[in-house]
């Protein structure tokens, strides 16, 4: 159980390594499946994430209780190195590949597929808010971008996955 | 109404944002944007049970006290949160920074490689000051800063183990300071005191008629490229519109050489303003300003045209991370009196003062 994000943050500047440790065996999971989805590649995933815990420690000078959640400012702060893992690797549609390869079922397949045609940030911008259920605000935070550019763009995103999904044959048969 | 026009409140309202009453209406009674909103929570749920599956609990142990740490300090701290324009300086000649209704006017001396002392003096009121002053190199040991109450020079004397014996000397205003017939302001009648500062820690000097001034320091062990902000990245931060050691050209003529000056936008409604003399007031903005004309972006270059000629800012570092920016030159802007013949630097709201409005020339 972790305590107020600015008490637990104060600690970690003060070196407290266990608390630093109960946030990275708290957050780190959610992060790396993020990651994975932004990426396209477990291992790149798994690498960022800990690249990221690795920095956030070592330097622990970014984040700012009274902006946003140490959650939100871990997940910016993971986003900006998945950008600069994609910027060093470029885009490998093979990984993709791979990785929707693994979902457990046609359907799981399918929107893993529909997902990595979006953008990186039409992903990150998705999952985020889908999956870890993030604010427009936080988002905005998270993304450097304004409010009124989450709205568009998850508007974007949506549609895109939508079109794909519509042409899916779960839906033809009336999935719930 | 249109589905199309909708379609973009069915994600808002996906997302429990709040809609007008009369999408809200449409897409109520709209079979074709109630299944766009069904397909939009659908994908939702699938995402979440994909997430669901693939989260596991563990991750790879880390020993954190062998993977050493660089403690966080007051400076990089109140850097990062730092919220107002970060950095005004000018090196070598005059520079003047307008800060809303102050002047600040930053001059500091030649660098050089070697350790150094940044030096933060925070007045009671208004912004702080910041110069590099280097400990090993006595041409690049002072600095001077000319404010529109208060001017300060510090210089360093001497050190003594963990502290460094500082010289300071404050005097009234730049335009006090100013002697005539004589370009530049000087320091060099104001009587000077001497202090011992330890990095890390506050001095606070007390100014009669304007309460104390607080002095920190911070040690690096060279001396930054720009030495007002030692900190700053090459790379603007997202929003940020800066102008670093501007030079204007006109046709490929130098109009004016702010060489050292340096300038940061940091809120949606500010601007750089650059004022030549002679030639007048140009503000600088990322959105448009009533006639103003559309500058092109490229890292530290930005062109426009204004009346058949063509201009360009040439600048020591990019300037946005937009592709555009908007200039609007001020022919009849009136400069202080005591600035009339040096060009200036700084930033502004946008909104003009009253009573002047920018001309068509």
């Amino acid at each position: 159980m972790l305590a107020d994000d600015r008490e637990v943050w104060e600690r970690i500047c003060r070196g407290d390594a266990r608390a630093f440790d109960a946030v990275y065996r708290t957050h780190g999971p959610k992060l790396e499946v993020f990651l994975r989805r932004v990426l396209g590649s477990r291992q790149a995933a798994e690498d960022v994430m800990q690249e990221t815990f690795v920095r956030i420690w070592q330097h622990p000078n970014g984040f700012e209780p009274e902006r946003g959640t140490l959650r939100a400012y871990l997940f910016g702060a993971a986003r900006k190195r998945a950008a600069e893992w994609w910027r060093k690797h470029g885009r490998s549609k093979e990984s993709f590949l791979e990785e929707t390869a693994k979902c457990d079922s046609e359907r799981a397949s399918l929107l893993a597929d529909a997902v990595s045609r979006l953008s990186e940030d039409g992903r990150a911008l998705i999952w985020l808010r889908e999956v870890e259920g993030y604010s427009y605000d936080e988002l905005a935070l998270i993304l450097e971008v304004p409010v009124g550019t989450v709205a568009s763009r998850l508007f974007a995103a949506r549609e895109e996955l939508r079109r794909i999904w519509r042409a899916t044959p779960h839906e033809k048969k009336g999935r719930p | 109404m249109k589905c199309e026009e909708a379609a973009d409140f069915v994600s808002r309202l996906c997302d429990g944002q709040a809609i007008p009453s009369e999408v809200a209406a449409h897409i109520g009674t709209c079979d074709v944007c109630r299944a766009r909103l069904n397909a939009y929570l659908e994908i939702g749920a699938e995402l979440r049970r994909v997430a669901s599956l693939e989260l596991k609990h563990e991750v790879r142990a880390h020993d954190w006290k062998k993977v050493e740490q660089t403690r966080p300090n007051w400076w990089s701290k109140g850097w990062e949160s730092m919220r107002v324009p970060r950095f005004v300086f000018a090196l070598l000649l005059m520079a003047v920074v307008l800060l809303g209704s102050s002047l600040v006017i930053v001059k500091a001396r030649a660098r050089n490689q070697a350790t150094v002392l940044i030096l933060t003096a925070t007045p009671p009121s208004g912004d702080g000051i910041r110069c590099a002053l280097s400990l090993a190199d006595k041409n690049a040991a002072s600095c001077e800063s000319f404010g529109a109450e208060r001017s300060f020079a510090f210089r360093i004397i001497s050190e003594n183990g963990d502290r460094i014996q500082l010289g300071v000397r404050v005097g009234p205003g730049a335009a006090a300071l100013k002697e005539p017939g004589k370009v530049g302001l000087s320091m060099s009648d104001q009587e000077e005191k001497e202090y011992w500062l330890e990095p890390g820690q506050k001095l606070a000097i007390e100014v009669p008629g304007s309460g104390p001034i607080v002095l920190t320091g911070q040690l690096m062990d060279h001396m930054p490229s720009l030495p007002f902000a030692p900190d700053a990245q090459m790379d603007p931060r997202p929003g940020e519109l800066r102008f670093v050691s501007p030079v204007l050209l006109r046709d490929n003529e130098v109009v004016q050489d702010l060489g050292g000056a340096s300038a940061t936008a940091t809120e949606a409604n500010e601007t750089i303003e650059f004022y030549a003399p002679h030639e007048g007031l140009y503000r600088i903005s990322r959105s448009p300003l009533e006639g103003s004309v559309e500058g092109d972006v490229r890292l530290g270059r930005v062109s426009f045209s204004l009346h058949g000629h063509s201009y360009k800012f040439l600048l020591a570092a990019p300037v946005t991370r937009e592709k555009h920016v908007w200039v609007l030159r001020d022919g009849n802007y009136e400069a202080p009196k005591e600035l009339k013949e040096h060009g200036f630097l700084g930033t502004a709201n946008v909104s003009y003062p009253q009573g002047r409005s920018p001309s068509k020339n």
